[in-house]
């Protein structure tokens, strides 16, 4: 069975509608342009706006929720694990029919479907794995991580991905507590080397150009592993896992080693996120930044508490509110580098060129009007060009 | 590789020369980083803790701050906000289009839910509108609607709709699930269903005049939900008169389906069909199958119900969708 549940040449024109759609939004062409390029790359799926995407889901879930009713009146809910097994296995026959037969690409029905299936699948396993509750939750970690691998190989989904590394992470600390008796400090630089490694494997992954269409997946998991970075090693979750979950004495509560480490760590991360994003003009970086940097204050008056909560959020906010004044006044006179003007889309535009780089596109352009009934379906396509070999 | 695309696009016919040369100008690094939004947000969360502080700290530090010294520190912030405001806002000419100074906007918002703890402050310690609480809902509605419209904001006049549906007796606030758990009465189901009414009508009416016509989007969205959630809680309510609720959500309905259609709008669309279902669904569930023996044959035929009606629903939707697109592209 073939990776991509997606025809190629469908998921090729739809990356450079986007990409027209960005150029539109930032102003570089005019709306007629638009059209006409999204004329001549014309795709099948049925992807619908967000709205419908939601409403498609609510009533697929519906439909599937009183599917495993029926089934388990049925039954008499002799083997819910077999139930479980049964839904997951009509879930994923649903949506290969929908995906060949309705082209559904992100449309909500397939969304739901994909993970009402994974999730039916846990439980299977979740009833089936008998033994100590640690290692039961490892071997569920490993099954979820490998699911949700695989859901994002197969289906492009981005959420997968997001849970795959959670999995993993999870993984990773259910294998550590397995072997030691409750989480120590090794723990979290563990978590940490794990998530930093994840991060350079998706910048590395990035670079192939035959996974030109997992890309903004890749990327999603390359900013989510950098903030699990940061988060393994934040003071909150090595005081909370290794106080609050009792596995050390409440007496050593004021007795964490290392601790100017991790304030420190805490402290700056953030800070070098944001003048990193600042440096290579990132967005994400930038948005990453910004948010840890508030997160860190409002964390550190949770936790330390230095005034009383309503006095620092008006000092805070006069704070934030001065720094963003600041900033806008000195942008409407030095604006070479960074603007104050809203320009939507702009950033995006910049990460797609990464598409065009793995694809190939710049030199041969994808046939734009494919023959009404062809079935290029599964290795379809052939883009070259750019030094890139294209071969999907 | 991105340029050489729109190159060949170029080339073809599909890009002009003049939208070719923006985007060689922006690959070849010639272009600046927008921050506009996030600068935006870093400015509306600072507007939001210092107002949310404000509150919080007016409310606790009563007895060492004051009554004199807090009423007067508020009234001085309110009117060091709108008389900024006042003084800074947008000279509107006909024909051009005005730029806002870039506080404006958030100024407004902090002046005027400074104003609504003011106002909460003199009600609470003062009785300062005596035992009439409408009329201490009803004086910070009308000033809200005035500043909504005096200053062009949009988030006032959602303040200014918030407060008219508490005037008529229904608080829109987390604790009682932005309105939905003040529906459990009769009185609040009529007076929700009217004030939907309203709203709508007043959307219509300030698109039709041409009266701050982009404020449209705001009354109609409100009122959309006011009258598809009374509609809802009347057929729970209602134990008698639950068809003459049913046929309101459906008229409702239509009118909205329409809409939907008319403006190309799947947003509306959506909610419509989905309201429309809830309601029909429990109209259903409550009042036809209860007639079944009770047991499994009211279970099954529920269940065979939503299984049939969630996909049922879901391709009408979809075909919905293509009609839309295919009107859309005519």
């Amino acid at each position: 069975m073939p990776m991509l549940a997606y025809n190629n040449s469908d998921l090729q024109k739809l990356e450079l509608q986007g990409i027209a759609e960005q150029a539109n939004r930032s102003g570089f062409i005019t709306e007629i342009e638009k059209l006409g390029i999204q004329k001549e790359y014309p795709v099948q799926f049925y992807s619908p706006n967000i709205f419908l995407r939601i409403g498609l889901g609510i009533l697929t879930q519906v439909a599937s929720a009183a599917l495993l009713g029926l089934a388990l009146l049925a039954t008499d809910a002799q083997s819910p694990e077999i139930l479980a097994l049964l839904m997951a296995v009509i879930s994923i026959i649903v949506l290969e029919w929908m995906i060949r037969n309705r082209h559904h690409y992100r449309s909500g029905v397939d969304d739901i479907l994909l993970h009402s299936s994974i999730i039916y699948v846990l439980i299977y396993f979740g009833f089936k794995i008998e033994g100590p509750e640690n290692l039961t939750q490892l071997i569920l970690s490993i099954i979820s991580l490998v699911l949700y691998s695989v859901a994002f190989s197969r289906y492009l989904d981005r959420l997968s991905v997001l849970l795959a590394l959670a999995s993993w992470g999870y993984f990773i600390y259910n294998l550590y507590t397995n072997f030691k008796q409750g989480p120590s400090q090794l723990l979290f630089f563990l978590l940490a080397a794990t998530m930093i490694s994840v991060f350079f494997l998706a910048r590395g992954l990035q670079k192939k150009n035959k996974l030109a269409f997992y890309h903004s997946g890749l990327r999603l998991v390359e900013y989510a592993a950098v903030i699990g970075t940061y988060a393994s090693l934040h003071y909150y979750t090595v005081e909370h896992l290794i106080f609050d979950m009792n596995f050390d004495s409440a007496g050593q509560q004021n007795s964490l080693s290392l601790s100017w480490f991790y304030w420190g760590w805490t402290f700056i991360v953030p800070l070098i996120f944001l003048l990193y994003g600042l440096k290579i003009k990132a967005r994400p970086w930038i948005r990453i930044g910004i948010v840890l940097v508030i997160a860190f204050f409002f964390f550190l008056q949770v936790h330390e508490n230095p005034v009383d909560h309503e006095i620092a959020a008006v000092l805070y906010g006069i704070l934030l509110a001065a720094i963003a004044f600041g900033i806008i006044k000195y942008l409407k006179i030095n604006n070479s580098k960074f603007t104050d003007q809203s320009i939507p889309g702009q950033s995006d535009l910049l990460f797609n060129e990464a598409f065009f780089i793995a694809a190939g596109l710049a030199g041969q352009i994808p046939q734009a009007q494919s023959p009404a009934g062809s079935d290029t379906r599964f290795g379809g396509g052939n883009f070259g060009g750019g030094g890139a070999s294209g071969e999907f | 590789m991105a340029l050489a695309f729109f190159e060949n696009l170029f080339r073809r016919g599909l890009v002009s020369e003049a939208s070719l040369e923006k985007l060689k100008q922006f690959y070849a690094g010639h272009h600046s980083l927008s921050l506009h939004n996030e600068l935006r947000a870093i400015l509306y969360l600072g507007i939001l803790l210092i107002s949310s502080g404000t509150g919080v700290l007016v409310y606790k530090h009563i007895g060492q701050i004051g009554h004199v010294a807090i009423i007067i520190s508020l009234l001085a912030s309110c009117l060091a906000c709108f008389g900024y405001c006042f003084w800074k806002r947008p000279k509107l000419k006909a024909g051009e289009k005005t730029i806002s100074p870039i506080l404006f906007d958030y100024i407004v918002l902090l002046g005027c839910l400074l104003l609504l703890i003011l106002i909460a402050y003199l009600q609470s310690q003062f009785q300062f509108f005596g035992h009439r609480l409408g009329l201490a809902t009803f004086i910070p509605m009308v000033l809200l609607f005035a500043f909504a419209y005096y200053f062009d904001h949009k988030g006032v006049l959602s303040l200014g709709i918030i407060n008219l549906a508490a005037w008529v007796g229904i608080n829109i606030n987390i604790k009682t699930f932005y309105g939905i758990a003040e529906l459990n009465k009769k009185e609040n189901i009529i007076a929700a269903f009217l004030l939907g009414i309203f709203l709508v009508l007043v959307a219509i009416a300030v698109k039709k005049r041409g009266i701050k016509a982009h404020f449209e989007n705001i009354y109609h969205q409100f009122g959309s939900y006011a009258l598809f959630l009374s509609g809802i809680a009347g057929i729970i309510m209602f134990e008698n008169l639950y068809l003459v609720w049913l046929l309101l959500l459906l008229l409702v309905g239509l009118f909205h389906y329409k809409k939907a259609f008319r403006e190309k709008s799947f947003y509306y669309l959506v909610i419509t069909c989905l309201y429309c279902y809830v309601g029909l669904s429990y109209t259903l569930s409550d009042k036809l199958f209860s007639l079944l023996q009770p047991g499994n044959d009211q279970v099954y035929a529920n269940l065979f119900y939503y299984l049939s009606t969630g996909v049922g629903l879901a391709y009408w939707l979809t075909q919905l969708n293509k009609k839309m697109n295919a009107n859309a592209s005519l």
